[in-house]
């Protein structure tokens, strides 16, 4: 666990301390000062690594989210993202062997500390961050049970990059690698995955 | 009831009807009377000679009993089929030659008998060909297609025949107690001289066809040598061992019984049991009923101008009573039944008279004159007989062949309702006739006490003199006063069935009903993504045994037994949800018939091991993985 945390950390400071040791020209779009706040919306894509999952309700499953992000430059264009978002899946599938209808809601919040690299009309991004994962799972009338729900907690390692359009407005696209298991019920359940998205942001400078 | 004088029968005929006359005056209260109906219902037999046996059977299950008739060939006639008369309520047609059961091989049939070779519930033939000159006089066996037409199917006797035989009676049981019928036949060889007064040094020659269960027969010896010429023979258990005996009438060598070890292998114990017949006498017939209604098989053996009656105590025979006849007839075939309906058996004798049962055994013949019997009188070389409520009125109606004249048909007219009748529709391995199975009849809530014996029958095939009686047990139900009986059937694998509350003029039809096969169960998970359900899943197979299967019942017996589900009879599956995946559970299946009658139950044990994963999606029904 500790050793999945330094290593990103470590990823995001490596890249702090580069951006520190060298001055860049930049392509200037925006201020001068960039930091800023911004809020966007995301879809995309969230490929769940449990096999059960795939089994029961497919491959993949498309999700919508949100997300808000603080960044405060170290010295332009390097600088260090603060980023929390949450998105929410709702995926039907059917029991293994009864088939009977199944209906998934998982919601997801994140909280991420990331390297960015904005050259003021593009920008790239990487870090890690933590995960919290709530789920419910709805059964059918003729099922043992009506639902479950419950929560875990889970890391993550994001990446991507923005597009700004204007000065407040850019497009976003990032893959996100979450890993979020759990044996509590007594079974192994697997909620990472991958997720790739795309999303547009407003900028608040401040 | 007729009552009369138990005492030897007079020389002179005046005497005779003069006797019966005092009695009919003295005690006249319901008389047994049969009318002579043969020509009525045209079943004389061929060119009116040859008849040598008679089996009554539903051979195309149409609730009206059929006549077979077992001819032999006569002077100039060498080849005389028999005769297959098919009732059709008001009249009787010989379809024999259209239906495949004509049998036309050289010398004829003797003896012959309908049975359930291949339990599909219906009854075929073997039919059995005497030596008479001319080969091959091979054995026959015949399959019933269901609407009686027979197919011949003597190749599955292996190995073929290859011996002329000269086969007189023979005999129907599952002997060696396997669960299906197996074939005894008598003379063994061509051509043995039956005049000959003497035994024969024994030869041990295969006289069976053990039934292997899957469309053959094996020729074999068990036991039974041949040791002189042979007449009828017939099956029963006479020492309550729950295995079938075999006795038989025999010329020159002492009639004698034969005990089942139970394996079907026997043993001559005639001598040991107090079957003292002496040798050199000509006996033709021989018959088991239980006369004094104990529960017991007595003997009736007739020929030689006489019928020698023993009483069996503890499974050991007593001579009591010698019958004898004026009439210059042999005696051939001795037929019990209840034909007052007074609860015991009373005796007729082929080409004689009705004698009357005093209930313990005793006979006294019933003059012609009020038995309307004349014509039995007549018969110029009476054979074989056999009983059958032909017009279903309640009451035994008597069939009887002639070698040299007409055939008759005596219809009793007592049409009383005092009667009970138990029909075998299938037994415990599927047979219809139920050969082998006891009935008892008892005074209602007494069961199993001796002295509310009403009647005790064991369904045969043929028997006495190349007899074979309507496979449907008849017993005499007076309903004075209300009376009720009960009814316990036991089957040769030892189940019972009990009919309690019976009212008289009442047919019970007796089936069983089998257990479901192949019950099979499974614990198997169905996943979602949060929750891990363990199913059990119960499947199983319809038993073939079965025809009239209503419902299937579920129950779990961990605790008791507990009735899970009522699943229709077209439903062979049941998913228990949400059990315990670690627990053992023991489930039963049954099935349960148009007359509610419930099976034995099929048992599973489904034990505490991993659910097996099983998925359904895309087609698949196939194991996975097993986990842990």
């Amino acid at each position: 666990m500790v050793r999945k945390i330094i290593l990103p950390l470590s990823m995001a400071f490596l890249c702090s301390g580069l951006a520190l040791s060298k001055p860049q020209t930049r392509i200037k779009l925006l201020p001068d000062e960039e930091r800023y706040f911004t809020v966007g919306l995301l879809g995309g894509i969230c490929s769940l690594q449990d096999q059960v999952f795939q089994e029961l309700y497919g491959k993949s499953a498309p999700f919508f989210g949100a997300e808000m992000t603080l960044r405060f430059p170290i010295r332009e264009p390097h600088g260090m993202d603060i980023a929390a978002g949450g998105r929410t899946l709702t995926k039907k599938g059917l029991t293994s062997y009864t088939k009977e209808d199944l209906s998934l809601r998982l919601t997801d919040l994140s909280l991420s500390l990331r390297y960015s690299y904005d050259t003021g009309r593009f920008a790239i991004f990487l870090g890690p961050g933590i995960e919290y994962v709530t789920y419910k799972e709805t059964y059918a009338e003729t099922f043992p049970i009506d639902s479950t729900n419950g929560s875990h907690t889970g890391l993550h390692l994001t990446g991507g990059a923005y597009v700004h359009l204007t000065s407040g407005l850019s497009l976003k696209g990032y893959f996100k690698y979450c890993r979020v298991e759990t044996d509590k019920l007594g079974f192994r359940i697997n909620l990472g995955g991958t997720e790739w998205g795309v999303g547009i942001l407003y900028r608040f400078y401040f | 009831m007729i009552h009369g004088r138990n005492r030897r029968f007079p020389r002179s005929r005046s005497g005779l009807f003069l006797c019966g006359l005092i009695g009919t005056a003295l005690f006249c209260f319901g008389q047994v009377h049969f009318t002579e109906v043969s020509a009525q219902f045209d079943v004389r037999g061929h060119s009116y000679f040859g008849g040598q046996g008679v089996s009554w059977v539903d051979v195309n299950r149409d609730g009206r009993i059929d006549i077979f008739v077992k001819n032999q060939g006569a002077d100039g006639f060498p080849e005389f089929p028999d005769i297959l008369y098919i009732n059709y309520g008001s009249y009787f047609v010989d379809e024999a030659d259209g239906r495949g059961a004509a049998d036309a091989y050289a010398y004829g049939t003797q003896g012959a008998v309908f049975v359930d070779l291949d339990r599909d519930r219906d009854f075929d033939l073997f039919a059995s060909t005497t030596y008479g000159g001319i080969s091959p006089a091979y054995n026959h066996l015949y399959r019933n297609n269901g609407s009686a037409f027979f197919e011949d199917i003597t190749s599955s006797i292996v190995p073929a025949q290859t011996t002329d035989l000269a086969t007189c009676g023979v005999a129907a049981a599952d002997f060696d107690g396997d669960g299906d019928i197996d074939l005894y036949f008598t003379n063994p060889l061509p051509n043995p001289d039956p005049f000959n007064p003497l035994p024969s040094p024994p030869q041990s020659l295969p006289n069976f066809y053990i039934n292997n269960g899957d469309g053959t027969f094996n020729t074999e010896y068990r036991g039974i040598d041949w040791t002189g010429f042979t007449q009828g023979a017939t099956t029963g258990d006479y020492d309550g061992d729950g295995d079938i005996d075999i006795a038989q009438a025999m010329w020159g060598p002492p009639s004698t019984v034969y005990r089942n070890n139970g394996a079907g292998h026997f043993r001559n114990v005639g001598g040991q049991i107090g079957i003292s017949v002496s040798s050199g006498e000509f006996d033709n017939g021989i018959v088991w009923a239980d006369v004094d209604n104990d529960g017991d098989l007595d003997l009736a053996i007739a020929g030689a101008g006489r019928i020698a009656l023993y009483r069996n105590t503890d499974n050991h025979y007593s001579l009591y009573r010698t019958i004898l006849w004026d009439r210059p007839i042999s005696g051939f075939h001795v037929c019990f039944g209840d034909f007052d309906n007074d609860t015991d058996l009373d005796l007729y004798l082929s080409g004689e008279n009705v004698y009357e049962n005093d209930g313990q055994g005793n006979f006294t013949v019933v003059p012609e004159a009020e038995s309307g019997l004349e014509d039995s009188l007549t018969m110029l070389d009476p054979r074989g007989a056999a009983l059958a409520d032909f017009d279903g009125d309640g009451d035994l109606d008597i069939y009887v062949t002639d070698k040299r004249g007409y055939n008759r048909l005596f219809r009793n007219d007592l049409n009383n309702s005092d009667w009970i009748e138990a029909e075998i529709r299938s037994d415990p391995h599927g047979h219809v006739g139920g050969i082998g199975a006891k009935l008892d009849l008892y005074l209602a809530g007494h069961v199993g006490v001796p002295t509310y014996l009403k009647g005790h029958r064991e369904m045969t095939g043929e028997y006495g003199y190349l007899g074979q009686d309507m496979p449907i047990a008849h017993f005499g139900a007076p309903a004075a006063e209300g009376a009720k009986y009960d009814l316990r059937v036991t089957f040769l694998d030892g189940t019972q069935r009990l009919y309690s509350g019976l009212t008289p003029g009442q047919k019970v039809q007796v089936a069983t009903i089998s257990p479901p096969l192949n019950l099979r169960g499974e614990k198997i998970e169905n996943k979602a993504l949060f929750y891990r359900e363990t199913l059990i899943e119960l499947t199983w197979e319809p038993n073939p045994l079965n025809d009239d299967v209503q419902k299937h019942k579920v129950y779990e017996l961990n605790q008791g037994q507990n009735l899970l589900a009522e699943l229709p009879a077209n439903q062979f599956s049941y998913t228990l949800r949400n059990t315990d995946k670690t627990k053992v559970y023991r489930f039963a299946v049954t099935a349960v018939d148009s007359q509610s009658l419930e099976s034995e139950p099929a048992t599973i044990t489904v034990n505490g091991e991993a659910p097996v994963e099983r998925s359904k999606r895309h087609g698949l029904n196939k194991t996975l993985r097993e986990r842990w």
